[in-house]
């Protein structure tokens, strides 16, 4: 184990049994990522990129195996230790952004504010201080139907990093975005990177957006490698 | 209250639906509190009646007399306090639409027994008890005819003939009596059976029933039977019962009113209810998805349910609240809507707090159907479905 890596996940086996079948869909991953690395997650669809990202959010739990992150071995905690962690660690992108639609984009972003002890004033800062990370300080008021796609996908950006976390999931986060509006999130999530040292895993498809990234990992047969499977 | 903005934003941006559904709570809940006031004003009387006072007719029907002599045999029995003549009048004024109950009594008696069911002014009581043709008249009544007092009015009756064979009969207003009590009626009139008996050509010496009052009103089952006991095997048998049962009684002649009125609100309420309760469920059935979103941001499923109840409770609560101040309204603005069938007609405060409870109670239940699913909710799965 390399005890300077950021993320270290090893011997993760996620199995999953519908009735009487079940697969296996990682077996024996290990992975280490680095602090304020920024990783490109490639692979055929049904190979596990979402439920590993998952697993890493501690949305989900691994058959067996351990994800240490940041010192803490995610899969020994409890279901309500994992969820409070990780509103203090994770921020998750959607790739089809996933806002409130009854709520406008101020309110959005505040949402995972409200899990912690701040008082009105400081969620409205911490607000306007990610919707102008985002450039869309001039929307707040907006509801998700009158924005763009890619204006939704900013706020589903600020909705993640306003609560301040080191990582950042994103699974395919421009997959429904034509590519200009898909290259300004990949510019935000570089800055996002450079700028903020957050450390980002990207879930994409895309071979572009993955040459935005650090390093581009290829989950296949449950594993990840460096190399893609020709 | 940080969290309110999740749960009124859901309410005010589905407006057509919000509003549907407030629609039909509202109507639901009109109802509700609209025929629970005519309900009242059924069975109000009921409320009204004295705990102490029995009610003696003949055993045969109500509509059969007993002598007015029973009176001094009724008076012997122990426990028994006051005893009063009484004779249903059966008149109407001018018009036959306007009919209005009018009891001859014993003055004296009559009020000793009713003491503090309402308020009249001490010289009027005495200017009625001194005058043989007076009469003593609820405020209700008064305002409907403009009657005051010193008037002398002239009351046709169906039943009664006078001397002179003559239906019309007159009266002198002597006294007009107020209330703060809601279930008295305060539509009736009250007279002299003595005049009454006096003048009338036929059915003389005769009473329509007596009016008790017993010394203890835990003892009415035994006076009734010492009674009744009495004058059996005598031309005239009675039948004595507490006024209570007495009025509950007479008014199931109508029908068994609360059955009627159940049946009716239980017809149109749940239909308006399955209505509301899909459309509900439905909206928050919409949410699913972001429920898991919200799952995913770390909002507890516990919250989150509780959140869905507390919206689905202020739904209903709104609804029923504009139903049952439209009801109120209604009930005091335009008042009886039998037109006189019903001289009780109030809505009791607690048919709104009954409401109320039963709205609660439906919100709960509408939101306990999301909230199950959100409870049993598998967060990756969700997530599965949405991504
Ligand atoms: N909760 C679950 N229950 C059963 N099977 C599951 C579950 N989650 C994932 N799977 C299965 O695991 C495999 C990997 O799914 P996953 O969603 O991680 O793939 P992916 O790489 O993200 O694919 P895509 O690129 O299409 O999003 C699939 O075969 C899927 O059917
Ligand atoms: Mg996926």
């Amino acid at each position: 184990m390399n005890s300077s890596s950021y993320i270290n996940a090893q011997d993760i086996h996620k199995q999953f049994s519908k009735g009487s079948e079940s697969i296996d869909v990682l077996n024996d991953l290990d992975l280490e990522i680095v602090s304020g690395d920024f990783i490109a997650l490639m692979g055929a669809s049904g190979s596990g990129k979402s439920t590993l990202l998952n697993l890493i959010a501690g949305i989900d739990t691994p058959t067996h195996g351990q994800i240490v992150i940041d010192g803490i071995d995610i899969a020994k905690l409890n279901d309500s230790q994992r969820t409070k962690w990780r509103t203090n660690n994770i921020g998750y992108v959607f790739q089809q952004y996933h806002l409130i639609s009854t709520l406008n984009a101020e309110k959005n972003v505040e949402l995972p504010l409200l899990l912690h002890k701040l008082n009105k004033t400081d969620r409205k800062k911490r607000v306007l201080a990610a919707l102008s990370l985002v450039d869309l300080e001039d929307r707040a008021h907006h509801k998700p139907s009158e924005l763009s796609g890619g204006q939704e996908q900013r706020v589903g950006i600020a909705r993640a990093i306003v609560t301040d976390p080191n990582i950042l999931l994103c699974d395919e986060p421009t997959g429904n975005l034509d590519r200009k509006s898909g290259d300004e999130i990949l510019e935000l999530l570089q800055g996002l990177n450079s700028e903020h040292n957050k450390t980002i895993i990207m879930v994409t498809h895309d071979p572009h957006a993955a040459a935005c990234a650090k390093r581009i990992l290829y989950l296949n047969e449950g594993k990840v490698s460096t190399k893609a499977l020709q | 209250m940080k969290f309110l903005p999740l749960i009124f934003a859901d309410i005010l941006t589905k407006k057509v639906r919000f509003i549907f559904i407030l629609a039909a709570l509202s109507i639901a809940f009109f109802l509700f509190a609209y025929l629970s006031a005519i309900k009242q004003g059924f069975i109000g009387g009921v409320d009204a009646s004295g705990v102490d006072r029995m009610i003696v007719v003949n055993k045969v029907s109500t509509f059969n007399t007993m002598p007015i002599s029973y009176k001094h045999k009724i008076l012997n029995v122990p426990g028994v306090l006051r005893v009063s003549e009484a004779s249903w009048f059966g008149g109407y004024y001018q018009d036959r639409k306007n009919t209005f109950p009018q009891y001859a009594v014993h003055p004296e008696d009559y009020l000793a027994m009713r003491e503090g069911e309402f308020e009249i002014d001490e010289e009027q009581v005495q200017a009625w008890i001194k005058d043989r043709e007076g009469a003593l008249i609820g405020d209700t009544i008064a305002e409907r005819f403009g009657w005051e007092v010193g008037d002398r009015i002239t009351l046709t009756t169906t039943i009664w003939e006078n001397k002179q064979w003559n239906n019309d009969w007159e009266f002198n207003i002597c006294g007009i009596a107020t209330t703060k009590n809601k279930n008295v009626n305060m539509q009736g009139m009250l007279f002299h059976h003595k005049y009454f008996d006096e003048a009338r050509a036929w059915g003389n010496d005769q009473v329509g029933w007596f009016t008790i009052q017993s010394k203890d009103a835990k003892q009415l089952d035994t006076i009734s039977n010492r009674i009744d006991d009495f004058f059996e095997n005598s031309d005239n048998e009675t039948k004595t019962s507490p006024e209570k049962s007495f009025t509950r009684g007479f008014i199931n002649q109508i029908g068994d009113i609360e059955a009627i009125f159940l049946s009716i609100l239980g017809v149109v309420f749940i239909t308006l209810l399955a209505v509301t309760g899909s459309a509900m469920t439905q909206g928050i059935k919409e949410h699913m998805s972001d429920i898991a979103v919200m799952s995913v941001i770390g909002f507890s499923p516990r919250f989150i349910a509780t959140i869905t109840i507390i919206e689905s409770v202020v739904v209903a609560l709104i609804g029923s609240s504009i139903g049952i101040m439209l009801a109120w309204l209604a009930c005091s603005m335009f008042g009886d809507p039998t037109n006189g069938l019903l001289p009780i007609f109030h809505m009791p405060d607690l048919v709104a707090w009954k409401g109320l409870g039963l709205a609660g109670l439906f919100g709960f239940v509408i939101g306990l159907i999301p909230v199950i699913l959100i409870l049993r909710m598998d967060k990756v799965q969700a997530l599965r479905a949405i991504n």
